[in-house]
C-alpha cells in the first residue's frame, strides 16, 4: 500500500529540541517536516501558509505561547496540533485550555535535564501524528464553541434508583467531552461518578483541579480504600489499574490491582467497568467517550450481559471514534449518541 | 407563521432547562414552566399554549389527572406525555384521556422534536 506523505510543521522555541523533533520524526519515511518556527505567532503564520497535515506544537514559548497558536488555528486554518508540554502542572492546566481550543491531542516530554531524552517519546508521537492526520477536523472544530452551556439545575429522581453508578471511560479527545458532560449533571446527583481517561496522572492532577473550578459536584482523584459516594466524581490516576471492591460493611471502595489488561493498562477502563459491573450489574450505566483502540469494550460487554445501560459516544461528535466503535462491533453499546446528548439522557436514565 | 408556544410542567428544573433549550433551539416559543400540578392548571387555562409537555409524576398530582381537568375544561392545547420507561398503562391512559402523543424517558433531543412535531400533526 502506498502511503501519503505527511507534512509536518514543527514549532518550539529552543532550537536544539526543534533539531531533535525534526530528525526523530524524519526517521520515519513517511514524514516530512517542511518547516519551523519559533514562537505561537510564527506557528500560526506558517500554518496558514503552507497548510501542513499536522503540527507539533511547544506549549510553552516566548510571547506568543502554544495557546496563541491553538486559538488562531483552530479559528482561521484548523489544522489537526499535537502539543508537546513539560511535566509540570502550572503547563498542564493550559493544555487543557488547548484541547477545548480544539488542539487534537497532546505528548508529554519525558522529565530530565537532557532533552534529547524525548527520543523515549518517538513512538507515542509517530502513532498521535498518524492518527491527527487521518482525523476529521470539522469534528474537533466546535467542541469548545458547541459545549459551553452549563446547567447544574436539580433534577427530582426516583427513591428507588434504576441505577447506581456512572462509569465513564475516555482516550484521546475525551477531555473536552468529560468536562461537558460533568458542566451538565445536575449538582443534586444522586450517584456517584468514575472516570477512567487516559492520561499521566500529573495531567489528571490539574484536570481534577480545572473541574473542581467550575463544577458543583465534588470532584477527587482516587486512592486505596477511597469509599464511593453519591454525588461525587472519582478520576483514575494512571498510577495503576484500578477496581471497585465491596466490602463486607457494604462500602464499594477503590482498590490497584495487579492484572493487566490486552487492550490499555495504567488506567486500564476495562478494570474499571468489569469491576464495577460485578458489583452494581443491572445498575450499572457505561459511557464510551472518543479515543484511539478497545480499552473499554470487553467492560462494557460485561455491563451489556448483566442487563446494565451502555452508552457510546456516536461518531460524528468523536475526535477518535475507535473506542466507541470497537464496543458497538461488539454489541455493547445500547444508544450511540451525540455528546451533547449524553448528560440529559444519562440523568433522564435515572429518571 | 408565528411561533407555537408551549408550556413546559416537570417538577425536574435540570429537565425544564433542557427541554427549553431544546425547543427554543428548535424555532419553538416556551411561555411557560410549572413544577407542580397547581401551578400548571393555572397556567395552562391562562395562557393557552398551543401545546403543554406533560411530565407524569409532579410532588403533588399526577400528568393525566392535570390532563383529565384540563380537557374537562375544554382546553384545546395539544399535550405531550412524558413517561418514564415501562409506564406502558400510563401512556394508555393518557392517550384515552385525549393527549395527542406521548415521549418515553430517557429520550433524546431529537426523539422530542419529533414528538412534538407529531402532536401538532393531529
Amino acid at each position: 500500500m502506498k502511503q501519503e506523505i505527511i507534512n509536518i510543521l514543527i514549532a518550539d522555541d529552543s532550537g536544539f529540541m526543534r533539531l531533535m523533533v525534526k530528525q526523530m520524526l524524519q526517521e520515519n519515511v513517511h514524514f516530512k517536516v517542511i518547516d519551523s518556527a519559533t514562537n505561537g505567532k510564527e506557528a500560526f503564520e506558517k500554518t496558514q501558509s503552507l497548510r501542513p497535515d499536522v503540527v507539533v506544537l511547544d506549549m510553552l514559548m516566548a510571547e506568543y505561547d502554544g495557546l496563541y497558536a491553538v486559538k488562531n488555528i483552530m479559528k482561521y486554518c484548523p489544522t489537526p496540533i499535537i502539543l508537546l508540554t513539560s511535566l509540570n502542572v502550572a503547563q498542564s492546566s493550559q493544555v487543557f485550555e488547548a484541547l477545548q481550543l480544539g488542539a487534537f491531542d497532546f505528548v508529554s516530554k519525558p522529565l530530565g535535564v537532557f532533552s534529547s531524552k524525548i527520543r523515549t517519546v518517538q513512538d507515542e508521537l509517530t502513532e498521535k501524528i498518524y492518527s491527527a492526520k487521518s482525523v476529521d477536523i470539522s469534528s474537533i472544530i466546535p467542541q469548545s464553541s458547541i459545549l459551553q452551556k452549563k446547567n447544574h439545575s436539580p433534577h427530582t429522581f426516583e427513591q428507588k434508583l434504576p441505577y447506581q453508578i456512572i462509569l465513564i471511560g475516555g482516550s484521546t479527545g475525551a477531555t473536552a467531552g468529560i468536562e461537558y458532560i460533568l458542566h451538565n449533571l445536575p449538582a443534586n446527583l444522586p450517584v456517584p461518578v468514575v472516570i477512567g481517561q487516559h492520561m499521566p496522572t500529573h495531567f489528571i492532577t490539574s484536570f481534577v483541579q480545572r473541574l473542581q473550578k467550575e463544577c458543583p459536584l465534588s470532584i477527587e482523584m482516587v486512592r486505596s480504600s477511597l469509599a464511593l459516594k453519591a454525588g461525587c466524581v472519582y478520576l483514575l490516576d494512571a498510577e495503576s489499574n484500578w477496581e471497585l471492591e465491596k466490602m463486607k460493611n457494604g462500602e464499594v471502595v477503590f482498590q490497584k490491582t495487579e492484572k493487566q489488561f490486552i487492550a490499555y493498562n495504567l488506567p486500564s477502563i476495562d478494570a474499571l467497568f468489569i469491576s464495577a459491573a460485578a458489583i452494581f450489574e443491572e445498575k450499572t450505566l457505561g459511557i464510551i467517550l472518543s479515543g484511539m483502540g478497545r480499552d473499554g469494550t470487553e467492560g462494557m460487554k460485561k455491563i451489556e450481559q448483566l442487563n446494565g445501560m451502555t452508552i457510546a459516544q456516536d461518531k460524528e461528535s468523536s475526535v477518535v471514534f475507535g473506542m466507541p466503535r470497537a464496543a458497538q462491533e461488539q454489541g455493547a453499546v445500547k444508544y450511540m449518541l451525540s455528546l451533547r446528548e449524553i448528560p440529559m439522557f444519562a440523568v433522564s436514565c435515572l429518571a | 407563521m408565528s411561533k407555537k408556544r408551549i408550556l413546559i410542567v416537570d417538577d425536574s428544573l435540570y429537565m425544564r432547562t433542557i427541554i427549553k433549550d431544546t425547543l427554543t433551539a428548535n424555532g419553538y416559543e416556551v411561555v411557560g414552566q410549572a413544577s407542580n400540578g397547581e401551578t400548571a392548571i393555572d397556567l395552562a387555562l391562562d395562557l393557552e399554549p398551543d401545546l403543554i409537555t406533560l411530565d407524569n409524576i409532579l410532588p403533588d398530582m399526577l400528568g393525566l389527572d392535570i390532563l383529565k381537568t384540563l380537557r374537562a375544561e375544554s382546553l384545546s392545547s395539544k399535550i405531550l406525555i412524558i413517561s418514564a420507561v415501562g409506564q406502558q398503562s400510563v401512556i394508555q391512559e393518557g392517550l384515552k384521556l385525549g393527549a395527542e402523543d406521548y415521549i418515553v424517558k430517557p429520550f433524546t433531543s431529537e426523539q422530542l422534536i419529533d414528538a412534538v412535531q407529531r402532536a401538532f400533526m393531529f
